[in-house]
Parts: structure tokens; sequence; C-alpha cells
């Protein structure tokens, strides 16, 4: 079913096209019809009005005569010579050439860009202004100072005792040498000082203790 | 494109100068009204279309043929126009001209044949478009003078195609008002009886 405010595009692009209101199926509508031929006339108004917006023709003998004097000016186009320099060319076409860039993304390199520059200022100004720490000459000066020096030295000294010849020793059954070895074991030592010999030096244990137990 | 105009080209690749000249004033009516209708100020409209023309003229090696030449020169011309909207120094003098009360020459030497009836016409209509933004106003012509779909205005301008629809039924719109064209009052009947 045919609806006005939808069929306001078809009539705007019919307008412009410069469509005049036909008897058709969007025309049908009387509203529509009239709509239409209104922008209709307003559209070929304005054609009108566009080409009567000319200037004559003295205006474009002028107008001829400073483009020829402009291109004259500007002498060769670029492409003859960009073959005769491509280098330069290039580098002039680097040179000019610009990148878009989302907003966001370029403010946050300028604040990078201006941070560094801020942060690399203040710090040399903090270096530049600090005060320096200059280490006192160091004097030298021998001290002698009196050591005691204590040494104890402590030496066993053992002295082999003469081995029994086994010779002279009589021939006992092994039983016997063992039960013999070990009453001999068991028997009390008598105290006897054969083959002591005084050494050089005496060992001397002294225990602290109080009179009455002296 | 003809065989003279081929010739034409060939020559202005070839450096000379007059050979383009030539080729320019085949087509310099267009890209000025272009021009004109854009920047709605007649100096400036000079000012594009001569740097459109020393544009394509640097870069006419660039032209290999595989549109004509009319279409190579207007999207040459249609990128001075973007790229003149970018520079700052032009939106402070667009600001500037809003500010003012007096407005730029639109039109620097009308016809003096052209009657009563159509200077005021020319006025009506270049005061509706000057309500709409330099944009806007290069698509309604790129629409209504050259016939481009809107898919290829959108590709020109480097806009969406809905955007192109608005500029041309907002630039309707303000025709029609300006104009004083008014539909009659007829209501729809289905309309009219509320169904939509």
């Amino acid at each position: 079913m045919h609806n006005c405010k939808s069929s306001k595009d078809e009539l705007m692009e019919m307008a412009s096209q410069g469509w005049m209101p036909e008897p058709n199926a969007l025309t049908d509508c009387p509203r529509c019809g009239e709509e239409l031929a209104a922008l209709s006339a307003a559209a070929r108004l304005a054609g009108d009005a566009m080409q009567l917006a000319q200037p004559g023709e003295e205006y474009w003998a002028g107008y001829n005569a400073r483009l020829r004097a402009r291109l004259s000016a500007d002498s060769r186009p670029a492409g003859r010579k960009m073959r005769r320099l491509p280098l330069a060319s290039w580098l002039r076409r680097f040179a000019t050439a610009s990148v878009r860039i989302p907003a966001p993304v370029a403010v946050a390199i300028l604040g990078f860009v201006v941070g560094g520059i801020f942060f690399g200022l203040y710090s040399a100004a903090k270096l530049a202004g600090a005060p320096t720490i200059v280490a006192p000459p160091a004097r030298e000066r021998i001290v002698e100072v009196p050591v005691i020096q204590e040494k104890v030295i402590t030496r066993d000294v053992y002295r082999e005792r003469p081995a029994l010849s086994s010779q002279s020793a009589p021939r006992l059954p092994a039983v016997s040498v063992a039960a013999a070895k070990r009453r001999e074991a068991e028997a009390p030592q008598p105290e006897s000082l054969d083959g002591f010999k005084p050494v050089q030096e005496a060992r001397l244990t002294l225990i602290k203790g109080s009179r009455d137990e002296k | 494109m003809s065989d003279c105009e081929s010739e034409l080209i060939q020559r202005a690749q070839a450096g000379d100068a007059e050979a383009f000249a030539e080729l320019a004033s085949r087509y310099e009516r267009r890209i000025y009204s272009l021009a004109l209708h854009y920047a709605h100020d007649a100096q400036d409209a000079e000012d594009l279309s001569q740097e459109a023309w020393l544009r394509a003229f640097r870069s006419i090696n660039n032209f290999k043929g595989e549109s004509s030449f009319y279409t190579w020169i207007r999207r040459i011309t249609i990128n001075c126009f973007l790229n003149r909207e970018r520079s700052p120094f032009v939106r402070l003098r667009s600001l500037l001209h809003q500010a003012d009360e007096q407005l730029p020459e639109i039109i620097p030497a009308m016809p003096t044949e052209h009657s009563l009836h159509d200077r005021l016409l020319v006025q009506k209509v270049m005061q509706a478009l000057r309500q709409l933004t330099p944009r806007q106003r290069l698509i309604f012509v790129l629409k209504h003078q050259e016939g481009l779909t809107y898919e290829e205005i959108a590709r020109l301008v480097g806009c969406s195609t809905g955007t192109a629809k608005k500029a041309v039924a907002r630039a309707l719109e303000k025709l029609r008002a300006e104009l004083h064209v008014e539909a009659e009052a007829n209501e729809c009947v289905p309309c009219a009886a509320g169904q939509y």
C-alpha cells in the first residue's frame, strides 16, 4: 500500500533527476503528485538559475588568458621532470606526502613527544642544579701498634717399646694363648716406672678448687 | 574521446602548455560552474578552478585514458575542493563570512541581456544554496547538474550514499522554501484518514 512518508526519498530522487509528475503508481496519490511537482519545479528553477549564473563571454576571454599565463609560468608538466629526475621527484613527493591518522593516536604521540622533551629538560636541569660531592683528599699515615704475640706449642712424644722376641716365647696352643691374653687383660696391671724416660716438656694440669678440697 | 582531443592530450603530455590550454577551454565553464557553486564566491571559484587546471597540467602524464578527460579533471577539481576544505585558513574565512552581513560577490559579471526576473531567480537560488554547507552544495550540483548517481557522488566526495541523499533532499527543501514553490493542500486520502 502506498505510504507518503516512505515515498519521499523516491520523490526527491525523481525531482533531482528532473522528472515531471506522471500518472503512475507513485503519483496516484494526489498529495505525492503535488509534492513531486513542487520539488521538480524547484529543481528545474535551480538548474535554470545555475545556467544563468554563468558569467558572460567577456569574462571567459580573460579567464582563459589568466589560465594560459599561469600554465606558462608553471612551464612544464611534472611528468616530464619526473622522467628526467626520478630521484628529485620522489624526494619531493616524499617531502610533501601526508598521512592521516586517527585523532586519539595523534594526541597520544604528541603527548609522548611533549612528555619526553619535558622530562629530558627536567632531568638535565636537575642534574645541573644538584650539589656535587667531592671526596676529601686521602692522607696516609703509618701508625705502629704493639701486638702481643703468644704461642703455645703442645707436642706429644711417643716412644716405641722394644718388641718381644718371638723365638724366646714358648709355643702354646691357640685356645690357651687367647685365654691367657684375656686373663692378662683382666688382671690388674702393676704400676711401675719401667721404661719411663723424661721428655723435654712436661704437661701440668691444674685443677682449681677450694681450700678444703685441697 | 575525439581524435582531436586525444591529440591535444598527447601534446599536453609532451609538455605543450598551449595544447593543454586548448583542452581547458573546452571544459573550463563546467569546471568553473562546479567551483562557483561549491565556493559560492566568484573570486574563490576562479582561484579553485585554475588551481585544478594547474594540478591537472602537472599530472597530465598520469592520465591513461581509462575515463573521459572531463571525468578525470572533475575528480581532480573535487579533490582540490576537499583539500581546501581542510585548510584552517579557509575555515576561519568562512566563519568571518558568516559573521559578516555583507555577502561576497557570487556572480562576477552576469550578462546584461538577462532580465530582472532572471537576476532575481539567480539571487533566490543562490540565497537558498547559501544555507547549505559547501559539501552539500557540491553534492547537489553533482546530482542535479552532472547527473551522477548517489554511489558515484559518495565515492567522489568521500561520504556515504545516505549523506549524499540527505544533502540533495535538504537542498531541494531549501530551494522550494526560498522559491515559494508550494504543493497545493490536497490531502492524500489514506494519509488524511490517519492510516499511516
